[in-house]
């Protein structure tokens, strides 16, 4: 690596030899590319004529709240929050005129509790903890939706915890050239595009992983999602779906049709209280987890089918009564279920019935977490359970 | 290796080569030799492409952008990455605290980070080129613009125009 020495004229900084500057276009770029705020990457225009017009080429914008400050501190909180909105409105609007696309785009204002927040972090949603997201509204949230779907080439990821209580609305933003989505939108009312219309726009063409949070449909949009997913015109490369949180969604159907290439391997149903029916048909599915929904308040038993799963994770406060589970081909399969079971109270029938039509199972481990009054209980039992 | 008919020598062989137990001979552009376990060298991407299209892995390989200080650097990470398991917790703590020091021993030695990172992107070694650009973003990260010039020792060099065009742009903000 031959590289030109020069030396700086301040005499303070003497032995500073400028280095950096002389890294390759790439390895700058990808440098900007894990500043957390992108406001830290507009100050490096500043900087030199090197670094002049290299931020407008960034492939990564993240503009992130870093994480939480405490509550008391809720001033601070508040003015870096409608700081961090000035900055990406300036960002996006700035970049917006150089027209460079954008691979990926992450606007977050959700504290996250952990580096690896795959899917958690729901904690920091108690009490008063969005002060920091009030100056966010709903047309903030729809110019980034926009700039999203004419400039963003891969990732994008927008987390709004709070949006005003009147007017809360957005739109499903679409793009050809989108492979990851993943939206949290403070039950803002979505709006679904048909499934025909997006098949003729190549809405979804790219898409591989969607991770919808916090939304609220209604009956006619709520289907339209369905239909968006299950078609492999819309989504023909889905290989990911995680809907959480979505409030008004009654039908849960999604037909996937083994005709075409069923890609979707990964399925998680997390929070989902006004579903009513589901139906999942699923010829490719590896891995489903079923978390906060109320399969016992159904008019119908649930239907799924997926007879390639090896992963199944349920969770239910209620215990679940007579779903026609059916999982083929079970052999390698992992199952992860928590069953709350009281003695006296409840049983865990239901439970059984699940393992025992998982016929081909030839193995089965089980743990047990007994709450400590729970363990004398239990002693006389316990060569019977194992 | 013992001796055997054909087809266990074969056998052997194919268990060997799965178990990335060869040795692979790296060379640095000042002609220096350093030979490494297979599974060292896969730690970087364009090594492990070229051995898996059938490169001539007996011959080794030249590497004409990176000098010896700067390899020798880079296979210590290698080496570490490729040829210690990561499975237990206890594993991958001791691998985060060897980065943990690799890098801030490197952070003291900017110029040297630099080259570390530019032969971390050349040979395409995911691991490390994350460590290093994360060190120096985390060096620019709040920092105002003077104290990152000061940091890397950038010239000012902006043309009053640049300086006409930033004052604009921060109306505009």
């Amino acid at each position: 690596m031959r590289r030109r020495k020069k030396m700086t004229t301040s005499p303070a900084a003497a032995a500073a030899v400028d280095l950096i500057s002389e890294l390759s276009d790439d390895v700058l770029l990808h440098i900007l590319s894990f500043l957390p705020a992108a406001s830290d990457v507009a100050r490096t225009t500043v900087l030199s004529r090197r670094w002049r017009h290299l931020w407008s080429a960034a492939p990564c914008l993240r503009f992130a709240v870093e994480p939480a400050p405490p509550p008391s501190t809720s001033s601070r909180r508040a003015d870096t929050g409608s700081r961090l909105v000035a900055a990406v409105d300036s960002v996006l609007a700035r970049r917006a005129i150089d027209g460079a696309d954008v691979e990926t785009l992450k606007i977050s204002f959700v504290f996250s509790s952990s580096p690896n927040d795959g899917g958690g972090g729901r904690s920091a949603f108690d009490g008063d903890w969005h002060d920091h997201a009030d100056d966010i509204e709903s047309e903030h949230v729809a110019a980034w939706l926009r700039f999203a779907e004419r400039h963003v080439t891969g990732d994008f990821r927008l987390d709004v915890p709070t949006l005003p209580r009147q007017r809360r609305q957005a739109e499903l933003p679409s793009s050809a050239r989108f492979k990851s989505m993943r939206l949290w939108l403070a039950y803002a009312e979505l709006t679904v595009p048909t499934a025909a219309a997006a098949a003729a726009d190549r809405a979804f063409a790219a898409l591989t992983d969607v991770r919808l949070s916090t939304v609220k449909v209604d009956d006619v949009n709520g289907r339209r999602l369905c239909d968006l997913f299950s078609s492999p015109a819309c989504c023909p490369r889905l290989r990911r779906l995680t809907l959480e949180d979505i409030v008004g969604l009654t039908e849960l159907r999604l037909r996937l049709d083994a005709a075409h290439a069923a890609t979707l391997e990964t399925l998680k149903l997390l929070g989902l209280p006004d579903v009513k029916a589901v139906e999942v048909d699923a010829p490719g599915l590896r891995e489903l987890a079923i978390t906060g929904v109320s399969l016992d308040e159904m008019a119908a038993p649930p239907m799924i089918s997926a007879p390639r799963l090896r992963r199944l994770t349920f969770e239910s406060d209620e215990t679940c009564r007579g779903s026609g589970l059916m999982v083929l081909d079970g052999a390698r399969m992992e199952i992860d279920i928590l069953s709350h079971g009281f003695s006296g109270v409840a049983d865990n029938r239901d439970l059984a019935w699940f393992l025992q039509h998982c016929a081909a199972a030839d193995r089965l481990d089980v743990g047990l977490l007994v709450p400590l009054g729970e363990v004398t209980k239990l002693k006389g039992h316990i060569t019977y359970v194992l | 290796m013992a001796t055997g008919s054909g087809a266990a020598a074969a056998a052997a062989d194919a268990e060997e080569k799965e178990s990335g137990s060869r040795m692979i001979t790296l060379t640095s552009n000042e002609g220096k030799a350093f030979v490494v376990t297979e599974a060292s060298a896969r730690q970087s991407a364009t090594i492990r492409s070229m051995v898996d299209d059938g490169g001539c892995v007996d011959k080794g390989f030249p590497l004409p952008n990176v000098d010896s200080k700067t390899l020798a650097r880079v296979i210590q990470y290698c080496d570490e990455h490729g040829n210690k398991e990561a499975h237990t917790v206890d594993e991958r703590a001791a691998l985060a605290k060897f980065d943990k020091d690799f890098i801030a021993e490197l952070d003291a030695d900017k110029a040297f980070l630099y080259d570390v990172t530019m032969a971390a992107n050349y040979l395409h070694i995911q691991g490390l080129f994350a460590l290093t650009t994360q060190c120096i973003a985390d060096t620019i990260k709040g920092k105002t613009p003077e104290e990152i010039r000061t940091a890397f020792g950038i010239e000012y060099d902006l043309t009053a125009q640049d300086e006409e065009e930033i004052k604009e742009e921060d109306t505009h903000a």
